[in-house]
């Protein structure tokens, strides 16, 4: 499978996720919808537990395996420690990083589907 | 001309108040229409919440980020974050996969003025026996299909 951004930036949002919800500030009240923590740790153990070559649709597929066990990890460690803290506050910085970083990379002008997003959205007044 | 101008009490079992941002307004109208999720309080300084959970402090934290132009501001980037993965997540539940690099593009370049903070004021009335406590805080309830004649903007 080629390089695929799409999937990069959802691996890395849900390893994002699961460390934001290990967190006492973690950011609920910003979120719109719901998402099952079950369904966040199979992605993540789908990833942490794969061969380098089934995740060749990430560019650093070791890098991203070696967060998936990370995070993992973390989750075994529950209720976190003030000491541990500080390390998934970090943590969860650098993968919304990655995650970001991958989603700028989409462009859907190499997509073959149709543009269907309401493009007004941009240009409509916010107050 | 007169004009009338309503007041609402800061706490009460009457209403409901919630920090929204104009993009996630817009999104949530886009994954599921005429319903929207979010999380509120039925004081508008939950004191008895986290900061995280207490509509004033994200009104207050956004409302600074976006009049500052922090782009890279922390919270702004979480708000980012939180829609994409309700962008991916939603549009696949939804056998919408082939939007998905559409509106990521859109909301990873949104500008930072769509950030712009809302408070939404929740008629408790109209949204009885659909709502959830007992989370995190004490304060702190969450509607999964709160419809648009439910609440009101009175901040934005």
């Amino acid at each position: 499978m080629a390089y695929d951004p799409i999937q990069c930036t959802r691996a890395y949002l849900t390893l994002w996720k699961l460390v934001d919800r290990l967190l006492p500030d973690y950011s609920k009240w910003l979120e719109i919808g719901p998402i099952p923590n079950v369904e966040l740790e199979i992605n993540a153990k789908y990833i942490a537990g794969s061969s380098l070559s089934n995740l060749n649709w990430c560019d650093e597929p070791d890098r991203l395996r070696k967060y998936a066990i990370t995070v993992l990890g973390l989750l075994r460690h529950q209720p976190l420690e003030q000491g541990t803290m500080a390390d998934a506050d970090r943590l969860r910085s650098e993968l919304m990083g990655q995650a970001l970083r991958y989603a700028k990379e989409i462009n859907p002008e190499t997509s073959e589907w149709p543009r269907t997003f309401p493009w007004t959205l941009l240009s409509s007044k916010g107050r | 001309m007169v004009l009338f101008l309503k007041a609402y009490a800061g706490r009460s079992s009457v209403s409901g108040y919630s920090a929204q941002t104009w993009i996630a307004k817009l999104v949530n109208e886009y994954l599921h229409p005429g319903s929207y999720f979010c999380w509120f309080s039925t004081n508008f300084n939950a004191m008895a919440n986290g900061d995280d959970s207490n509509p004033i402090w994200l009104y207050w934290w956004l409302d600074r980020a976006v009049a500052q132009g922090g782009v890279n501001n922390a919270k702004v980037q979480q708000v980012r974050a939180n829609l994409l993965l309700a962008i991916d997540r939603e549009l696949r539940a939804a056998g919408r996969a082939s939007e998905i690099a559409d509106a990521t593009y859109v909301v990873t370049g949104a500008p930072l003025q769509m950030f712009t903070p809302q408070v939404w004021r929740i008629n408790m009335a109209a949204i009885a026996g659909r709502y959830t406590g007992g989370h995190q805080y004490p304060d702190e309830y969450n509607i999964t299909d709160l419809r648009a004649g439910e609440f009101e903007i009175v901040i934005s």
